[in-house]
């Protein structure tokens, strides 16, 4: 059980500040990984092979 | 005058000889909607026995925020008053019986919101949006120093009605006054979610009031509507201003609202609105609505519970 899950199950009038400091500290950290991760997804995305990336363009060969 | 509905409103505030003397946004609304929702919910009091979870978490976290900003105005740094924010909505979610002791934890029916995703969007919440810079918004403060949150107000409108309610906090938007207000949706948030407030009788009493109370041109609402899923909170803020014209036109309407109540209440008649029934997932009310009247009190005992909302009570 981590020390947040266990805070949380925890009289609230018997935490310290440092308890709740912790707690805020999780939250936090969730958001900077929540904030993140899309970066994180584009990244990890396999990159198209050149014949991929050829294959998805619009052909603009348009005879008027 | 009904001596029945004087009886079972003489213990509030709000009401006098059966009459409600002092309005709320909730109770224009209930009774705009349905007189018969209004009757059960302001007249009888009721309420449905499991108290909705989204007024429960939407409660605790408005609070939450409203004394964030009190404490930063009163001096404290974001993560002091952060910190004092976060103990103080650990312990109101948390249940203490008549004696004092250790319950445990308050139940959220719900799988987003919880107690402890409420937590992390009130620490979300703070790390995307205190800072208050000088371009941004920023909290006013009245003529007397003090910071415009926490504003109960009571307010005489015409005939011997009072029109009240809370402002959580008024603040400057460049040149401008707004009221704040936060929102809680389990829902995408976007501009069909805005759409609701305007018209909205919540967001014109506010915008009314603000300017009755600060004698200044409060230009509408700024909601800081927050989204709230299993693994994040998301937040995106929306405005809704009222013209004077508008607001004139909404303070008749809620005056006309008041005067076909008061007569309602002569007669003790409280016709049904059946075209709202189905708003918004189904009108808490529909089970006794729908049983045969000479058994409506079985349901009303079995799955109902008296509550104690009085406009007039400060929260």
């Amino acid at each position: 059980m981590s020390d947040v899950t266990e805070l949380f199950h925890r009289d609230p009038l018997k935490m310290t500040n440092c308890d709740i400091d912790i707690i805020i500290a999780e939250m936090r950290k969730k958001r900077v990984m929540f904030n993140a991760a899309p970066l994180a997804a584009k990244k990890a995305a396999p990159k198209l092979t050149a014949g991929q990336e050829a294959a998805t363009k619009l052909s603009l060969d348009i005879k008027l | 005058m009904s001596q029945r509905v004087a009886d079972l409103t003489k213990h509030k505030k709000s009401f006098e000889n059966g009459h409600q003397i002092a309005w709320d946004s909730t109770s224009i609304e209930l009774a705009q909607t349905c007189q018969r929702k209004y009757y059960y919910s302001m007249i009888e009091g009721l309420r449905p026995n499991n108290n909705s979870v989204h007024l429960i978490f939407g409660g605790l976290y408005a609070t939450a925020l409203e004394h964030f900003y009190k404490h930063r105005a009163l001096g404290d740094d974001i993560d002091t008053a952060l910190r004092k924010v976060v103990h103080e909505t650990m312990t109101a979610s948390w249940e203490y019986d008549e004696n004092g002791e250790s319950v445990g934890a308050v139940y959220f029916d719900d799988t987003k919101k919880t107690r402890l995703t409420l937590i992390r969007t009130i620490v979300w919440y703070v790390d995307q949006f205190a800072e208050e810079t000088d371009d941004g918004i920023s909290t006013y403060h009245l003529q007397s120093g003090e910071p415009a949150v926490e504003l109960s107000f009571t307010l005489e409108a015409s005939n011997d009605i009072l029109l009240c309610g809370h402002l959580d906090r008024v603040v400057e938007y460049g040149a401008a006054l707004y009221v704040m207000d936060q929102k809680t949706s389990g829902a995408t948030i976007g501009t069909y979610y805005f759409n609701q407030f305007s018209p909205n009788n919540q967001m014109s009493l506010y915008t009314w009031a603000g300017q009755t109370i600060l004698h200044s041109p409060v230009r509408g609402v700024i909601i800081d509507a927050a989204q709230i899923a299993v693994n994040f909170t998301r937040f995106e803020r929306g405005i809704t201003t009222r013209s004077k014209d508008q607001l004139n036109e909404w303070y008749e309407s809620a005056l006309y609202t008041i005067e076909v109540t008061r007569r309602n209440t002569d007669e003790d008649f409280w016709p049904m609105n059946l075209s709202a029934c189905g708003n918004y997932g189904g009108c808490p009310f529909r089970s006794v609505c729908s049983s045969t009247p000479s058994i409506r009190q079985n349901y009303i005992k079995s799955d109902f519970a008296a509550h104690n909302w009085d406009p007039l009570v400060p929260r």
